[in-house]
C-alpha cells in the first residue's frame, strides 16, 4: 500500500515537474535594472537613444533613401520641369530616357504613382510630407506613452501636454517644409532639390520649434494649465465627494440619520 | 505656384538660413565664454550644427539665377551634392567636437537635469564635483 502510494506520489511529482512554469513578476524599475544587467548599461542607454532618435528622424531617413534612388535613376544631372496642359499637370524629365530604369518615359502625369512615390512635383512632395508626418506621429506617440509608463515621475497631464506639443511641432514643420519644397520645385529644375529641402527644412524647423518651446516654456505652460483645469473640475468634484463621504460616515458612526442635511 | 511667389518664399527661407548660421555662431561664442568664466553649469541644444545645414537652401535657390553651361552641369551638380554631404558631416563633427571641448574644460554631462524634446536634447553639463540632481 505504502509502496503504491510512494509510486503515485513520485508519478505526480514528475508530472508537476514536466508541466512546471516559472513566472517572474517585476516592477518597471526591476525590469529596467534586469535589462541593464543583461545587456550592459551602455547598450541599454544606447538602444533608448537610437529608438528615440530613430522615431524623430524616421521621416528624414525615408526621404533620404528616396532622394538617393532618384539621383541614381535620373543621374546627377537629373532635371525636371512641371508643365500644365489644360487642367492636367505633367512632370517632364530632361535627359536620355533609355538609360533610366524607373522613369523610362519623358513625361508623366503629376498624379502618376511612380512620380508620387518618388516625391516629384507638388502632389509627390505633399504626399511624401504627409506620409512622413504620419510615420513620425505613429512612432512618437507610442514612444511618449512608453516613456510615461516606464517613468514613475510623470503625470497623465505631462504625457498629454508633451504629445500635444509634439504633434503641433510635426504639423508646423511639415507645413513649412511643404511650402519651401513647392517653392523650390517652381523656381528651380534640380530634380533632387525639393526632396533635399524637405529633409533639411523639416529638421531645422523641428530644432527651432524645440528651442522656442524651451525658451518660452510652451509645453510647461500647457501642462500647468491642464493641471489647473483638471484640479478645478475633476479634482474639485473628487474633493467634494470625499467631503460628503466623510460627513455620511460621521453621521453613521454617531447614530444620526445618514444623508440628512445633504440629500433631504 | 507662381515663380514670383516661389522666389519670395525662398528669399524668406534664405534669410532664416542666415539667422540659423548666426544662431549657431552666437551659441558657440556664448558657451565658450561661459566655459572661460568657469560657470557652474552650461546648457547646449543638441544637435546644434544641423541648423547651419539650412544654408543649402540659398545654394539651391542660387541655381535658379545662375545659367550654367551644358558642359559644366555635371561638375556643378556633383559639387552641389558634395557640398550638401559635407555640410551634414560637418554638422555632426562640430557637435561631437563641441561636446569634447565642454568635457575637456572640466564639465560632466548631467542626464537628470537635461531635457529631451521631439527633435533635440537640451544637454546640461555641470562643473566636475557638483551634484547632478533630477529636475523632477
Amino acid at each position: 500500500m505504502s509502496r503504491s502510494n510512494a509510486a503515485r506520489s513520485k508519478n505526480i511529482k514528475s508530472k508537476v515537474k514536466q508541466n512546471s512554469q516559472v513566472i517572474d513578476v517585476f516592477s518597471t524599475e526591476q525590469l529596467i535594472k534586469a535589462w541593464e544587467q543583461k545587456t550592459g548599461k551602455e547598450t541599454a542607454e544606447l538602444s533608448g537613444v537610437v529608438l528615440r532618435d530613430g522615431a524623430n528622424y524616421a521621416s528624414a531617413i525615408v526621404d533620404s533613401v528616396t532622394a538617393v534612388r532618384m539621383i541614381k535613376d535620373l543621374g546627377i544631372n537629373g532635371r525636371v520641369s512641371l508643365k500644365t496642359v489644360g487642367t492636367k499637370q505633367y512632370v517632364i524629365f530632361k535627359g536620355y530616357a533609355g538609360i533610366r530604369s524607373i522613369f523610362s518615359s519623358t513625361r508623366y502625369l503629376a498624379t502618376n504613382p511612380k512620380v508620387v512615390d518618388m516625391a516629384i512635383g507638388r502632389v509627390g512632395v505633399n504626399n511624401s510630407i504627409v506620409s512622413g508626418a504620419r510615420l513620425t506621429i505613429f512612432l512618437v506617440v507610442p514612444l511618449n506613452i512608453l516613456n510615461h509608463i516606464l517613468s514613475d515621475q510623470q503625470t497623465m497631464t505631462q504625457l498629454i501636454g508633451k504629445t500635444a506639443t509634439d504633434l503641433v511641432k510635426v504639423g508646423v514643420a511639415a507645413a513649412i517644409a511643404s511650402l519651401t519644397a513647392t517653392a523650390v520645385a517652381a523656381a528651380t529644375t534640380l530634380v533632387a532639390g525639393p526632396l533635399i529641402v524637405v529633409i533639411i527644412v523639416g529638421l531645422a524647423v523641428g530644432l527651432a520649434l524645440d528651442a522656442l518651446d524651451k525658451q518660452f516654456g510652451v509645453t510647461d505652460a500647457l501642462i500647468k494649465a491642464m493641471d489647473k483645469a483638471f484640479d478645478s473640475t475633476v479634482g474639485e468634484f473628487a474633493r467634494q465627494l470625499n467631503k460628503v463621504e466623510r460627513h455620511l460616515r460621521w453621521q453613521a458612526i454617531n447614530g444620526m440619520p445618514v444623508g440628512r442635511g445633504i440629500f433631504y | 505656384m507662381h515663380k514670383t511667389t516661389a522666389h519670395i518664399i525662398l528669399v524668406l527661407i534664405d534669410i532664416a538660413a542666415l539667422f540659423a548660421c548666426y544662431y549657431v555662431y552666437s551659441e558657440y561664442r556664448d558657451i565658450s565664454s561661459q566655459l572661460n568664466e568657469l560657470v557652474e553649469s552650461v546648457m547646449i541644444q543638441k544637435p546644434l550644427g544641423l541648423y547651419a545645414v539650412l544654408v543649402i537652401v540659398p545654394a539651391i535657390h542660387a541655381t535658379a539665377y545662375i545659367k550654367i553651361p551644358d558642359n559644366r552641369t555635371k561638375l556643378v551638380n556633383r559639387s552641389f551634392i558634395m557640398f550638401f554631404l559635407m555640410l551634414i558631416i560637418s554638422a555632426f563633427v562640430f557637435d561631437s567636437w563641441f561636446d569634447e571641448k565642454i568635457t575637456e574644460s572640466g564639465y560632466v554631462y548631467c542626464e537628470g537635469m537635461s531635457e529631451s524634446m521631439r527633435m533635440s536634447e537640451f544637454r546640461v553639463y555641470l562643473k566636475e564635483g557638483l551634484e547632478c540632481t533630477s529636475q523632477n
